[in-house]
């Protein structure tokens, strides 16, 4: 029997990059399959590859057996392949059924003209809610749902074009717990009706509960395919990672001091509620928990960029008011944020631009910028973070996700903060710079300064912290030392199992 | 599992605005006057018909999150050049089809600006404006008199069944055909997906930059039957009948619920829309207030619109998104 | 970046020149400097003027089409105060406070409801002009001493309002270029969200900016209302669409987060070069405006190639940076 999707020789060549060299593999119908890999393994290129956005330089796509050329997306949408990215493509102002069926509605003829024949589309629609056991609106507009709604839309979507493919990147980042089981029974029901899922994951407990096979590709090569039943995750991130895990966390045992931050009842309807912790000097701490727990919420109320209900931030035994970032940043409370495109980084400004802007009121003499201590405080980061950039003028757009990355924590340190916020410090950052990256936060908490690290990597909070908060719901419901602490436990707090 | 009853699509908007207009109509007869005198009325139909029928040609290239602040030239382009084929006696089935060709075309120009040399489109169709009526002065003296009763006949003799306008009747017909087209056609759910979201539009294999033409080039077309409404109301013909009108078309296509950045809004919307609009003029002179007001009434009307749609828009994000927390 | 703003600046300087010295090869009259100064530069000083504000308001992402109106109100009330009190000082004042006043009403509605500024001032444009229409039911109003000698003194022989916009232009160029504030601008038009999270308070920064244009939009009326004796409320009309072809001619992208003021500057004398060079040449007023929106466009076309061109050089330099991910 043919597979549902296959890959024979794909090879994608970018200005400087190959991007995927050679890669094979089989997708069976039916099946529930992962693609793991590193940031810059080659995932995204390989999907866009599948789904019409990019043509391969070289090599075939069969789907069901038969040979098929993408020019467009939407061809593959056609031929039933959908995708589900991270940032639905949805129409915030448009209904759910109006999206489901945007570019391909049904049609008949009254008179001469073709209309939209909506008993049509809604009998369609009605078939496929039905099926996905889903109680979606079809008259809401799409601006009212929350994500995991919204996924349902896009799949519901994917199946107006009777998919045979469906490929989930990501899908359960935004989602609560209860969303993502409710996601599993969706897939599983896809499965019985013969769809093939392709599962592109970080969660490697998830792809252990849901998923069928598993395929590993590194720097755009296929490395192995196994029943998810005979392998267990060491040997998959030995696979992704091709080399020994132990180089990466460098944090150094060094004395802890006094209190350097400190959060006491902090809410916000609905996202905080009642939140406290403390950080001291030299301490990386970090904050576990899943998606919607609260943690950058916890983060953006604390430093000011949004307004807490009540409650109280220290820094250095200081009480700093609150919904003032300004005052937050000269006490030495500084955050950086997890989107570095969106928040963290003015893309299309210099490293010199990015780096000084926090501080260009203070470089100032009279209005007047001070451009060489402007210049010196950027050459000083470059060093400090090995950035890997030409010079200081050099546009961050250009760099790599890694190089980014570092701007935009270097742009937080340069500021001599005592207490350092970072928002998931490596997402998105190749292996090599993720290890630069955990060198310098060690050795900014040598330094006698606290840093609180909001992470959703177990390996790295294991490796990294000397004491871990897990949220839950706006809430802390556990603290961990370093000794104490083992993933099972992050996660059973984390579930509330 | 039957699915759940699925919710009423959320009309109010244009309800309440109905409602406003029709309130403030009832006021007005009753407290200024003669507003209610079939003279005012037929004189208010005529006003109404126009503005509706180049709403609608705006309110399809709002949708799409682009606007053209070039009407009021092209208007006053099309009115002269049906002037000069009205002097030589052509009746209105040669001018006004020759205005709508004309108005596509222009239009035509301004979309190929935006689309394919990536021009904001207030720039462009800034610029077009001032080129499109520069150029009218220099092939005319000021304006064209003595136009023929073949010229006028759309404006004092075409009347349907003996008291109704023939321009009110093509309004209606043109606004039938647009509502129609609103619920039906594919074309119009190009029009939302492209004013939601460009990219997503192309993914849904939406030709944007195809459908944004067609759309200023229907703009184009439905814009010369309103022109030719004005061009013909009297025997003279001036090079600046259109100025500044494309602002009371905005006006009426945002007080009638068209976000400012596309992607919703309705033709319903719009017709009261510019219904409010074409009492506004009459109002003031009945009421007593001087005409000079009209223009400040104007303005302050389209930035309440836009304030309260702004206010509305928060307040419907927030209570979504209280709704998901509630769920969750 | 920097350099090629530098190159964008170069060009335009040559083509100044160029227009300069071709016009004034055919029509020696040109270059006398009595025409240069009371023609060429005196007609533009007000657009000009105007244009060194806008152009932060168009920095940071924003618009503003109510200049003209603006000016024109100010105008306006300056006069009508002047006719009832006999006070030049309360005039001015009243005028300036005016311009101040419209320029918040903008800011108000962009910053705090986020309206789309394009709309906004379209409206405000509407509303402040038919303001001016209302109190002066459709009437002229005369100058008053203090916009008269705004308008017509001179230093020996040059008009007070060219020495006013040169240093006018030097503030303002030191302004986007050497303060943090005009730093802030450029981040505020490339990165809304990262200016915020960087401690920047965007509300404020573009309130000052769209303060400022109506505060000189104010001024300008008064010269305008000094130098024509007299002002009726379409006085501003089309004034801002020479103001946006002014500051896009300069090298501003209407999107925000690029463009210089000395562009600004440059482009502002360019402008009066056609405007007066037309003349000269004896081409009529009405050609001009077609000249006027088809430099706006060749501008625009122009500026959307060079963008082209960059994004596909910087699309190639990305890649080779980055592994594709």
């Amino acid at each position: 029997m043919a597979y549902a999707l296959e890959l024979k020789n794909i090879t994608k060549q970018f200005p400087g990059v190959l991007a995927l060299d050679n890669m094979s593999f089989q997708i069976k119908a039916g099946e529930v399959h992962a693609i793991c890999g590193e940031n810059g393994a080659g995932k995204s290129t390989l999907m866009k590859v599948c789904t019409g956005v990019y043509q391969p330089d070289s090599g075939e796509i069969l789907l069901g057996g038969e040979h098929v050329e993408f020019r467009n997306p939407n061809e593959a949408y056609h031929r039933g392949i959908a995708i589900m990215y991270q940032e639905t493509s949805l129409f915030e102002k448009m209904t759910v059924l109006e999206n489901m069926f945007v570019g391909h509605e049904p049609r008949r003829k009254a008179g001469i003209f073709p209309v939209i024949d909506y008993a049509a589309e809604r009998a369609k629609a009605s078939e496929i809610l039905e099926l996905l056991e889903s109680d979606l609106d079809l008259n809401q507009s799409i601006s009212e749902l929350g994500m995991a709604k919204k996924q349902m839309v896009e799949i519901a979507k994917a199946l107006t074009f009777n998919a045979r493919i469906l490929i989930l990147d990501e899908p359960t980042a935004s989602l609560t717990q209860r969303e993502v089981d409710a996601l599993f029974d969706v897939i599983q029901k896809l499965k019985k009706r013969d769809i093939a899922i392709v599962y592109i994951s970080h969660r490697l407990e998830e792809i252990f509960s849901i998923c069928d096979r598993v395929t590993v590709i590194r720097d755009g090569k296929y490395i192995s395919t196994s029943n998810v039943a005979d392998t267990n995750k060491d040997r998959l991130v030995a696979d992704m990672v091709g080399r020994d895990i132990g180089a990466y966390y460098p944090k150094e045992k060094i004395g802890i001091g006094g209190e350097v931050f400190r959060v006491e009842h902090l809410m916000q309807s609905g996202l905080v509620n009642d939140v406290s912790l403390h950080v001291n000097k030299g301490e990386i701490v970090g904050v576990a928990g899943l998606a919607g727990a609260g943690r950058t919420e916890l983060a953006l109320a604390a430093c000011g960029f949004t307004a807490p209900d009540s409650g109280k931030v220290f820094v250095d035994g200081e009480q700093i008011p609150a919904r003032s970032v300004t005052k937050s940043m000269e006490a030495g409370l500084v955050y950086v944020s997890e989107d570095r495109g969106k928040c963290g980084l003015v893309l299309d400004m210099s490293l010199n631009d990015n780096i000084s802007l926090p501080q260009l009121r203070k470089f100032s003499h009279n209005m007047f910028v001070d451009r060489a201590k402007c210049r010196s405080v950027s050459k000083d980061a470059i060093k400090q973070f090995e950035i890997k950039a030409p010079s200081e003028d050099f546009v961050v757009a250009n760099l790599s996700g890694g190089n980014q990355q570092k701007v935009s924590v270097a742009k937080g340190i340069a500021l001599h903060p005592k207490i350092i916020i970072l928002d998931e410090p490596t997402h998105g950052v190749d292996v090599n710079a993720k290890a630069e990256i955990y060198s310098i936060i060690s050795g900014f908490a040598k330094e006698e300064l606290g840093v609180l690290m909001i992470s959703s990597e177990m390996p790295e909070l294991l490796g990294m912290c000397d004491r871990i908060y897990v949220m839950r719901d706006g809430l802390i419901c556990g603290e961990l030392t370093r000794e104490e602490a083992t993933k099972e436990k992050i996660l059973k707090l984390a579930l509330n199992v | 599992m039957k699915n759940t009853k699925h919710s009423k699509k959320a009309m109010p908007s244009e309800l309440a605005l109905s409602l406003f207009v029709i309130i403030i109509f009832a006021v007005l007869c009753l407290v200024a006057g003669d507003f209610g005198s079939v003279n005012n009325i037929m004189s208010i139909l005529n006003r109404f018909s126009y503005i509706l029928i180049a709403s609608i040609g705006m309110n399809i290239i709002m949708l799409t999150g682009n606007i053209d602040v070039s009407f009021g030239g092209i208007i006053s382009v099309m009115a002269i050049l049906e002037a000069f084929i009205g002097k030589t006696g052509a009746p209105i089935y040669v001018f006004m089809p020759a205005a709508m060709l004309c108005g596509a075309l222009l239009c035509t120009f301004n979309a190929l600006l935006i689309t394919k040399l990536h021009i904001p489109a207030i720039v462009a169709t800034l610029a077009t404006t001032q080129i499109y009526a520069g150029v009218l002065p220099l092939l005319v003296e000021g304006s064209i008199y003595d136009l023929p009763k073949t010229f006028t006949w759309l404006a004092f003799d075409a009347k349907v069944f003996k008291y109704v306008p023939l321009s009110v009747i093509l309004a209606l017909v043109i606004l039938a055909v647009a509502l129609l087209m609103m619920k039906y056609s594919r074309y119009f759910k190009k029009l939302y997906a492209i004013g939601n979201n460009v990219k997503s539009a192309r993914l849904a294999g939406i030709d944007v930059d195809k459908t944004v033409i067609v759309t200023y080039a229907i703009g184009g077309l439905v814009l010369g039957v309103a022109a030719t409404i004005i061009a013909t109301a009297g025997q003279r013909v001036t090079t600046t009948m259109g100025a500044g009108m494309e602002m009371t078309f905005i006006a009426a296509v945002v007080v009638g619920g068209t976000s400012v950045t596309g992607g919703s809004g309705s033709i319903l919307g719009t017709a009261f829309g510019a219904l409010l609009l074409s009492i506004i003029s009459p109002a003031l002179y009945y009421l007593g207030i001087s005409d000079t007001w009209s223009t400040a009434v104007m303005g302050a009307i389209i930035i309440i619109a836009v304030s309260v749609g702004a206010i509305k828009g928060v307040r419907r994000k927030n209570a979504g998104a209280e709704k998901e927390e509630a769920k969750a | 970046m920097k350099t090629r703003k530098f190159n964008f600046n170069i060009a335009l300087g040559i083509l100044f020149l160029l227009l300069f010295f071709g016009i004034g090869l055919k029509a020696p009259n040109f270059f006398k400097p009595n025409y240069l100064i009371s023609v060429m530069l005196r007609n533009i000083m007000e657009l000009g003027m105007i244009a060194l504000p806008v152009t932060l308001v168009v920095i940071t992402g924003g618009i503003d089409l109510s200049l003209g109106s603006i000016a024109t109100l100010s105008g306006i009330t300056g006069g009508l105060v002047y006719a009832a009190t006999q006070s030049d000082l309360l005039a001015v004042v009243c005028a300036m406070v005016v311009g101040c006043l419209c320029g918040w009403f903008n800011s108000l509605l962009v910053t705090r409801l986020n309206i789309p500024a394009m709309v906004t001032t379209l409206a405000t444009m509407y509303l402040f002009q038919g303001i001016a229409r209302g109190i002066t039911l459709g009437n002229s109003v005369y100058a008053f001493p203090a916009a008269t000698w705004l308008g017509n003194f001179q230093i020996g022989p040059i008009p007070i309002q060219i020495i006013v916009y040169i240093l006018f232009a030097v503030i303002f160029v030191l302004l986007l270029s050497r303060t943090y504030y005009g730093k802030y601008l450029y981040a505020i038009g490339l990165n809304r969200t990262a200016s915020r999270f960087a401690g920047i308070n965007t509300v404020r920064c573009e309130n000052i900016a769209y303060i400022v244009s109506g505060i000189m939009s104010g001024f300008a009326g008064m010269i305008m209302l000094g130098r024509f004796s007299s002002m009726k409320y379409t006085a501003g009309e089309g004034m801002n669409l020479k103001v946006v072809t002014i500051i896009v001619l300069g090298g501003t992208s209407i999107n925000g987060g690029v463009g210089t003021m000395t562009g600004t500057i440059i482009a502002t004398m360019i402008v009066a070069v056609l405007n007066s060079g037309l003349t000269v040449l004896n081409i009529p007023i009405d050609v001009q405006t077609i000249v006027q929106g088809t430099v706006l466009l060749i501008s625009l076309v122009a500026y959307a190639v060079i963008q082209k061109r960059n994004t596909a050089k910087g699309r190639g330099k990305t890649a080779k940076a980055g592994k594709a991910a």
